[in-house]
């Protein structure tokens, strides 16, 4: 028998019980929807990932903290100084060492308040270490030191992106931090120009620019915020060869007697991405569980189907089919199930995909991070042609697996007794 | 899968015109069952020789063993004891594919029809070429000429449902003719249909095997229908009891 009349004769069969085997198309295309979906927003999430560091995070960049990242260690009450960057900078591969503070400051501006992080720097440092995110759109970022000063990232300008803007270059910008004085509750002010604002970043940074912080000169964080406490210290190195940065980062902690951190973006990068490649995994490996379900839904109704027509395998055994031929018809037909029921699951998939990336996902990842880092995430799924080809080979893959028994059971019946079947 | 071995069933069509063997040759033929533990003799020690262009009946009572000596021939069924020749070829020593191969050889006709309920006239009859390998466009035409053939051709397009019991035959009889077998077994053929019917059904089958040289083997329990053949064996507790030739 030809495999083409073998495929049309169990795509026939499969046509005359609708409602039974779209329930079982509707099995398979349900775990292939899902693994096409979280495999897609992995995939996009992933993407968004590696978009948002490249731009956020330089690979020759270090960040040194007190605090430190680590959840595990205890806190230690180590203070660095602003200028400590001065024996940084004495160590050889440093390029340029920039301290940094920051508070959070009740901002006014225009008829517009929001609670936002001041951050006090050297404009210039700041600039050669982040010469992609730290440009000014409007106006220009002061090269002289001037307390009155302030450059707004473009979220503090235009914060809804809908052409409300809060203010302009020459407007007034209030500062207001709110501080303890023994048992007193402190308000300190004072009134900046806004000189610049920058280019829309559209990442998350640690460290770096975002969209809606404030910066203000060094010097003026030193005097407003009454400290000469540093809360990071950004170093950049004249290389992004690993073992340097490495070998670098060893001896700024050895220079502060281990009481600090030294985090390397780039190996934060990796070990961001190894856990979002574990997660997909897990998410995979949870989806993968649904096809099988699917598979043994798949055997069941093959094995309903061998009971009921039981006669026909005996008429065509009658008729002088091969046994292997018999179970190939049937083989077909789970396979066919599978073959459906992934194109089904792909469809659904990608749209729910989409409909996840599009209706906030994103947002709710933002939020849920908006302690650390703030900016706006755009997940965009990634159905590739691999993931597509993957889907159907699996469909397929768990439909002969559990097709081949039923099959197999019909390939081995007696003609006698199969003709006898009522 | 059309290019297995040229095995002992090709030789079966190629000895088809050699006359000095006979079509079909049973040997000392038993046949046991277990019904639940207990084993029933189907058959004990039938011999028969049927020849090319017979129009053999076999008739008995109910339980005499038509059925089994019909699937034995058939090659549907193993026998327990004994040797069923086709055109000299031993059943006995051939595998399940080699049986298949056989079976494509032989045109079935069953007493309940035994069509399948989903596929039309046509595709019904085209069943067995396709199992055969033939092309869509060759089977199609051998179907609609069989079907011509047996009084069917308004039919066509219609399936089991839409047929009375009469057509639902005459497509079994067109399905077994496809394949040119050497012989056809019909199973209690007009068990199910009515005397006015069956007649017509009867000189159909009578003038395939008297003008087409088609072999028949036919089980019945009817007199009047067994009278159409050119032979008649009495079966009686899986025994032959008496022979009738015209």
């Amino acid at each position: 028998m030809k495999l083409l009349d073998i495929i049309s004769f169990g795509f026939n069969a499969i046509r005359r019980k609708k409602v039974r085997n779209s329930l079982a198309i509707m099995g398979v295309a349900i775990g292939i929807a899902a693994i096409i979906s979280l495999s897609a927003l992995g995939g996009g999430f992933q993407d968004m990932v590696d978009l948002q560091f490249q731009r956020g995070f330089s690979s020759d960049t270090l960040i040194i903290t007190t605090r430190g990242i680590d959840f595990f260690l205890p806190e230690s009450d180590f203070e660095m100084y602003i200028n400590d960057t001065d024996a940084i900078e004495g160590l050889e591969h440093v390029q340029r060492a920039s301290a940094q503070m920051q508070r959070a400051c009740l901002v006014e501006i225009g008829n517009y308040s929001f609670q936002l992080n001041v951050i006090g720097i050297d404009y210039q440092k700041y600039a050669q270490l982040y010469p992609d995110t730290f440009v000014a759109a409007n106006g220009t970022i002061p090269a002289v030191f001037d307390n009155e000063t302030v450059v707004i990232g473009n979220g503090i300008y235009n914060p809804w992106t809908n052409g409300t803007f809060t203010g302009f270059i020459g407007d007034n910008l209030n500062v207001t931090w709110i501080t303890r004085n023994g048992t007193f509750i402190k308000a300190k002010s004072y009134n900046a120009t806004v000189d610049a604002i920058l280019e829309r970043i559209g990442a998350i940074s640690i460290g770096g620019p975002t969209d809606s912080s404030v910066f203000i000169p060094i010097e003026q964080a030193e005097e407003f915020f009454e400290t000469s406490v540093a809360d990071i210290i950004l170093v950049q190195l004249d290389t992004d060869d690993e073992e340097i940065i490495n070998q670098v980062a060893r001896e700024i902690e050895l220079l502060f007697s281990e009481q600090i951190q030294v985090v390397i973006p780039s190996a934060l990068l990796n070990a961001i991405s190894t856990i979002i490649v574990s997660i997909e995994l897990f998410l995979a490996a949870v989806a993968m569980i649904s096809l099988v379900v699917a598979g043994v839904g798949i055997m069941n109704i093959m094995l309903t189907t061998i009971l009921e027509r039981t006669r026909e395998i005996g008429i065509l055994k009658s008729l002088g089919m091969q046994n292997h031929a018999v179970l190939l018809i049937f083989l077909a037909e789970s396979l066919i199930i599978g073959f459906l029921g992934a194109l089904t699951g792909i469809a659904l998939g990608w749209l729910l995909a989409v409909a996840l990336g599009e209706f906030g996902i994103g947002d709710f990842i933002a939020q849920s991070l908006s302690g650390t880092f703030v900016g706006q995430l755009v997940i965009m799924p990634v159905v590739t042609t691999t993931l597509i080809l993957n889907s159907i080979a699996f469909a397929l893959v768990v439909s002969t697996i559990f097709g081949l028994y039923p099959a197999w059971r019909a390939s081995r019946l007696k003609p006698v007794d199969a003709l006898r079947y009522e | 899968m059309d290019v297995i071995n040229i095995s002992k069933s090709e030789q079966v069509t190629q000895s088809n015109s050699a006359n000095d063997i006979p079509l079909i040759e049973l040997e000392n033929l038993e046949k046991q069952y277990l019904m639940g533990n207990v084993p029933v003799d189907a058959l004990c020690g039938v011999n028969l020789t049927v020849n090319h262009g017979e129009f053999l009946a076999i008739l008995g009572p109910s339980g005499s063993g038509k059925s089994t000596m019909l699937n034995l021939i058939g090659a549907l069924d193993k026998p327990s004891k004994g040797v069923v020749k086709i055109d000299g070829v031993n059943l006995t020593t051939l595998n399940n594919s080699q049986l298949a191969r056989i079976r494509q050889r032989i045109g079935f006709v069953f007493q309940f029809f035994n069509l399948i309920p989903r596929l039309n006239a046509r595709e019904s009859v085209e069943l067995p070429l396709s199992i055969q390998g033939i092309s869509r466009s060759e089977r199609r035409k051998k179907a609609e000429h069989l079907l011509e053939t047996v009084g069917l051709k308004d039919r066509i397009e219609h399936k089991p449902a839409e047929l009375s019991g009469g057509e639902r035959q005459r497509v079994a009889i067109a399905r077994a003719l496809a394949n040119e077998p050497n012989f056809l077994l019909l199973d209690e053929p007009t068990g199910k249909i009515d005397s006015k019917t069956a007649k017509d059904l009867m000189t159909l089958i009578s003038n395939l095997n008297k003008e087409e040289g088609v072999t028949m083997i036919m089980i019945t329990h009817d007199e009047r229908i067994a009278k159409y053949a050119s032979r008649q064996i009495h079966l009686l507790d899986g025994k032959i009891v008496k022979e009738v030739s015209k």
